[in-house]
Order: C-alpha cells, then structure tokens, then sequence
C-alpha cells in the first residue's frame, strides 16, 4: 500500500525518493544506485560551465538513458538572472519544464536567498516552468512561494551536504500541517537513512538527496537502505503514529493484578 | 607483409609510450605512430600533474584504482632509472590536509581507505607531527592524513625521455602520421593498409569509433614558480569540488590542480577554477601570494562510464581506453596487462574487470 501511486508535477510516480547525481565515484555506481534506491527522479545540476556551447551533452545524454524523470537544478547560481538562463537552458536540454530552482544567498551555509528565489520563481512560473523551490523552512516565504504560482515546496533539512538531518522538525511540522495540499519535499540536509523516515512519518511527500547516498563507503547498499527507510516512514504516516505523552502507561492491563501490588 | 614480431602502438600519450617500451624491451620491433608532433605537447598527458597516489585518490575514485594503482609504484620506479634522460620523480608520500570546514572530507577519506584494507599505507597525523614532515605550514593544520607508499613524476620530462629511450632502443617512431582506420591486426594510413603481428590502440578520446561512450571530462591546471615556498612532497587538498594537488617540481615550480568538470569544452581555464586553484594554493601557505602564474592549461580526459580502464581485444587488436584521471597512476597496470596477453595470449587472472563487455549505460 506504500507503493500506491502518487502526482506531483504532471507525472505520476511510485518512488518518494529523489536522487541527486553529483559526487559518486563512477557513472556505473550511480546508475547502480539509482536502481537499487527504486528512484524515478534525479536532479541534474546545469553548471554554466557545461552548458556553454553544450559541452556537457555526453554527460547529460548517458544520464537520459536511464529511464527516469530528469529535474534540472539551477545549483550555484545567485542572481535571478543567472538562474533564468540556467533554467531555460535546462528546458532546451533535457525537454522538461521541470526545475528545481536554487538561487543561494549565502556561500558558508549555502542558504537560498529568500527574496530572489521568490522574484525567480514568480518569473520562472509565467514561462510556463514547473517550479520546484529550493527554500529554507520558512514559512513567510512558502505562502509567497505558493502566492508566486509554485505547486511544490523544497524546504531544507538542513544545509546542503551537512547530513545532520531535520534542523527543525517543528518549523517542517509547522509548513506540513499549515499545507496540507502542497506537495512538500526535504530537499538537502538528509545524512541517514533515519532522517528520511522522520521526514515522511511527518507526512511529507517525499524527500531529496545526494550526498548521504554518493558519499556513503558503499553508494550502493545506502540507496536501497534509503528506500527501506522512506517506506517505513510513509508507512507510518499512513498508519498514523501513537500520540506522544509523558507517562509511561502499561500495554498490559493491571486488572488482575493484586492490590497490594498497586502503589 | 607481416613480420615475425611486429607490433604498431597508435597514440604517443603516457599509455602508448610505455607501452610502446614495455614491448619493445619483451623482444618486439615497435612501430609507434602518433598523428602530432613529437613536441608532445597536444594531448591530456601533457597537462596532468603525474600524481601516482593509488590511496588518496579514493577519496573519489573507485576501488580498483587503488587496487590497481598501487602496482604502479613499482613499476615506475624500475622504468625510471632505465630512461635515457634525467626525469624528476619523488616517492616521499602524499600529505593530505583540509581547512577546518573541509575536515569530513579526511574523516571520509581515511574511513574509505581502512574499509578496503590499505589503512596499512597510510598515518593519521597530528598538528605536530604534520608540522615535522612540513615544517612551513607551520602549524597551520590541525590535521591531516599520510600516505607514505605515493609518488609523482613530472610528465614534461617523463614523456620526451621516454621518447628519446624508445629511439635508442630500436623503436620506429612515426610522428606526423595520422592512422585513419585500425582493424584486426592492421591499420591504415596514407590509404593503405599494414598489417602487423599485434596492433594496440591507445588513442583516448580519438577512439569514440570503437568506445562509443567514452566521454570528455575537462580538467584545468596551473604551473606556479614560488622561490619563497618549500615543500617537500605533494600535498593533496580536501576540497569540496576538486581533487586539488599541490605538487612541487624542479627550480621552484609548483603544479596545482587539477580540476574536474562534466563538460567537453576546450576553451582556457576559466576565472571561477583559477580562482578555486590558487586560493586553494594561497590557504595552503601565504608566500604562494608572491608566485609568478607561469601557465595554465585546460584538457580533456578520457572517462567511461565505469571511471575505470577497460581493454577490447578484436582479433589481434587491442583496444585500451579510459584512463581519466588516473593516466599515470594506470597506465603501467593497463600497459602491463596488454604485454602479458601479447606475450602469452593468455589473459593475467587479475584483469578480469579490464576486458568487461561495453557498457549499457
């Protein structure tokens, strides 16, 4: 029942792992974690460095060959313009409206700049992209997300690459419950596989990751592992956790139990 | 017109040049031809640092390049002294160190390298002990990791030296001569074919007819001239993108980089890797500040989709490929390997990863 299908972005998937594909040792240990983590979707980042005259097109057309959806990532840039030149780029080379749209802030914490994602976003969406924000967990900034034409919200765990997970579940919480609609990914931050667990038994959509997979001593093992985990954690949400309380009480009735035993 | 030993070598990279010698001292006529000139100054190996650290490189490399590389070595060090001309090398060992933000990357390094058991090559080093291997980083690094097995050799004069011993020893050399097709057993040029005992292809991303997937992966480098600077050995930067090395050669030269970019593009290295190259150089030790910026280059290496060297036998051709960035570190494995299999026909019981079928991906 986990593996019930869902949408988001036009496409319907089963997997609620996005795979990012930067830092494996090999293409071939990517592909193999890309199959064995059951993902759909991988991010691409689009450096301008690759995108000029298109010499980055045998990378890119190996990556097409895999048989998932590819998500375009604005990564690196930091002025809105760049980002709209990377974006359209990514639409031309991949033929996918799809983008995940990153304009960074801050170089030391790699933090997305509040303001300029909103204004890219807003333009992004006008020419007729598919946004799909890289953003803080903010939620001033969501609901101007929402208000600028995005359907999908990216907020971080953590920084990216840090791997230490869920920052602040209660701001995730927080975004969770107040959009409950949206469809809502932790992108960035996910270091094991029980942070993605935490993240779905929230009841968000899905998650996004590269470095925990790319960067663990066996890439492979840790995506089917992250599979697991994501699984685990949707099924949760689905069964609906055990309210939390601050008194142990008993799975086993004390009726029978003698009174003198009862303090 | 085939001659009881005779072998042809297409491409005068470091792949074709030893392994143009390792046959022609097994008892072969070698006839190597090389569609540039001999200033050897067009292709990847000319632009590569010549690191031969099997260890440190599995801070992204897979295992087998450690596996293989530390073969390497050995291999080196008993071609070197036999070369006809005077080649700089040192094998005092690799340091590697990071900035305080870059520290997990030296966690991660060392954790892979005791996973695949080689913790046996390599010393966790302390602020002091790090300052007694380099005196002038004076402390500057809390940490750091020693890979005492590694070496370098400087490809500027490793690749004429082996030029002028292959000509000593009898080799036909053939610059200036494209090849225009390879078959089993031949090649044509000048439209006309000849046949010859063996043919190995070491041509790198000239030979997208046989390696369809091969791909270009664009590395830039600089060469530095800092009198005020000593080091005594590589020194290898944790770097959140690159694998960055910081290698000291003759007359106050400093090699840095290189840098590793998914693209094809052979434009000149650009202001953001120069920037991350001499930063990287200028944290490393400050009299960096004072350097001459004596070159940059920018060159593609051949990479599939393994990252590993892969041989294709078809008939009495070899077909060797797929160096990356392990050009020098590989290469006597792969050229090894290719001798042994034209001496015996007989495939060593190691290389079974080498001569796998083509990639899907």
């Amino acid at each position: 029942m986990t593996r019930q299908t869902w949408e988001i972005g036009g496409k319907t998937l089963r997997s609620r792992l996005f795979l990012g594909t930067a830092r494996y040792p090999s293409l071939e240990t990517l592909r193999q974690a890309i199959e064995s983590s059951g993902a759909e979707v991988v991010t691409v980042s689009l450096r301008r460095e690759s995108s000029t005259e298109r010499a980055g097109e045998r990378f890119w057309s190996t990556l097409k060959t895999l048989g998932v959806h590819i998500l375009p990532n604005t990564a690196g840039c930091k002025t809105v313009k760049e980002a709209l030149t990377t974006a359209e780029m990514a639409r031309e080379i991949f033929e996918t409206s799809w983008i995940k749209l990153e304009v960074i802030g801050d170089d030391y914490t790699l933090q997305p700049h509040p303001f300029l994602l909103v204004e890219a976003a807003e333009e992004l969406n006008q020419r007729g992209f598919e946004v799909f924000p890289y953003t803080t967990d903010d939620i001033v900034v969501a609901e101007r997300l929402l208000q600028a034409g995005c359907k999908v919200l990216m907020p971080w765990g953590a920084p990216i690459g840090s791997g230490q997970g869920l920052n602040n579940p209660f701001a995730l919480k927080t975004l969770r419950a107040r959009y409950p609609n949206t469809r809502l990914i932790v992108d960035a931050g996910i270091g094991k596989p029980s942070h993605a667990t935490q993240a779905l038994e929230m009841g968000y959509d899905a998650v996004l990751l590269n470095t925990a997979v790319a960067r663990a001593i066996d890439p492979v093992v840790m995506a089917r592992a992250f599979a697991l985990s994501i699984e685990a954690g949707r099924l949760a949400f689905l069964a609906g956790p055990m309210p939390t309380q601050d008194t142990a009480t008993p799975s086993t009735p004390v009726t029978g139990t003698p009174f003198w035993h009862h303090s | 017109m085939t001659k009881q030993n005779q072998v042809a070598v297409v491409g005068a990279g470091v792949l074709g040049l030893i392994q143009a010698l390792l046959l022609q001292r097994t008892g072969h006529q070698v006839t190597l031809f090389e569609r540039e000139s001999e200033r050897l100054d067009h292709h990847c190996s000319s632009v590569a640092a010549g690191m031969i650290a099997p260890f440190c490189e599995l801070n992204e490399a897979e295992p087998e390049a450690a596996l293989w590389g530390a073969q390497a070595l050995a291999v080196w060090q008993s071609i070197l002294p036999t070369l006809k001309a005077p080649v700089h090398s040192s094998f005092e060992g690799t340091l590697v160190i990071a900035h305080h933000q870059d520290r997990t990357g030296l966690q991660y390094l060392a954790e892979r390298v005791k996973h695949l058991g080689f913790e046996h090559s390599m010393r966790v080093l302390s602020r002091q002990t790090l300052r007694e291997l380099e005196p002038e980083l004076e402390g500057r690094f809390a940490e750091g990791l020693f890979f005492s097995p590694e070496g370098e050799v400087d490809p500027r004069m490793l690749l004429p030296a082996l030029v002028q011993t292959l000509r000593s020893e009898g080799a036909i050399l053939q610059f200036q001569t494209p090849v225009e097709d390879i078959q089993d057993g031949k090649l044509r040029i000048h439209s006309e074919w000849r046949e010859f005992e063996w043919v190995l292809d070491c041509r790198g991303l000239a030979a997208r007819d046989i390696f369809p997937n091969i791909r270009g992966v664009r590395g830039e480098v600089m060469l530095l001239r800092a009198p005020d600077v000593q080091l005594r050995r590589p020194i290898r930067m944790v770097h959140p993108r690159y694998p960055l090395y910081i290698v000291p050669r003759p007359d106050h030269h400093f090699f840095i980089g290189a840098t590793a970019v998914e693209s094809e593009s052979m434009r000149k290295t650009t202001v953001k890797s120069a920037l991350d190259m001499l930063s990287a150089a200028y944290s490393l030790h400050p009299a960096f500040a004072e350097a001459e910026i004596i070159e940059t280059r920018a060159h593609l290496r051949p990479t599939l989709s393994e990252h590993l060297p892969a041989i294709r036998q078809q008939g009495r051709t070899l077909h060797l490929n797929g160096l990356t960035r392990h050009g020098y570190l590989l290469a006597p494995y792969l050229a090894t390997t290719a001798a042994h299999f034209v001496q015996h026909q007989t495939w060593p019981e190691d290389a079974q990863r080498l001569h796998r079928p083509q990639e899907s991906a």
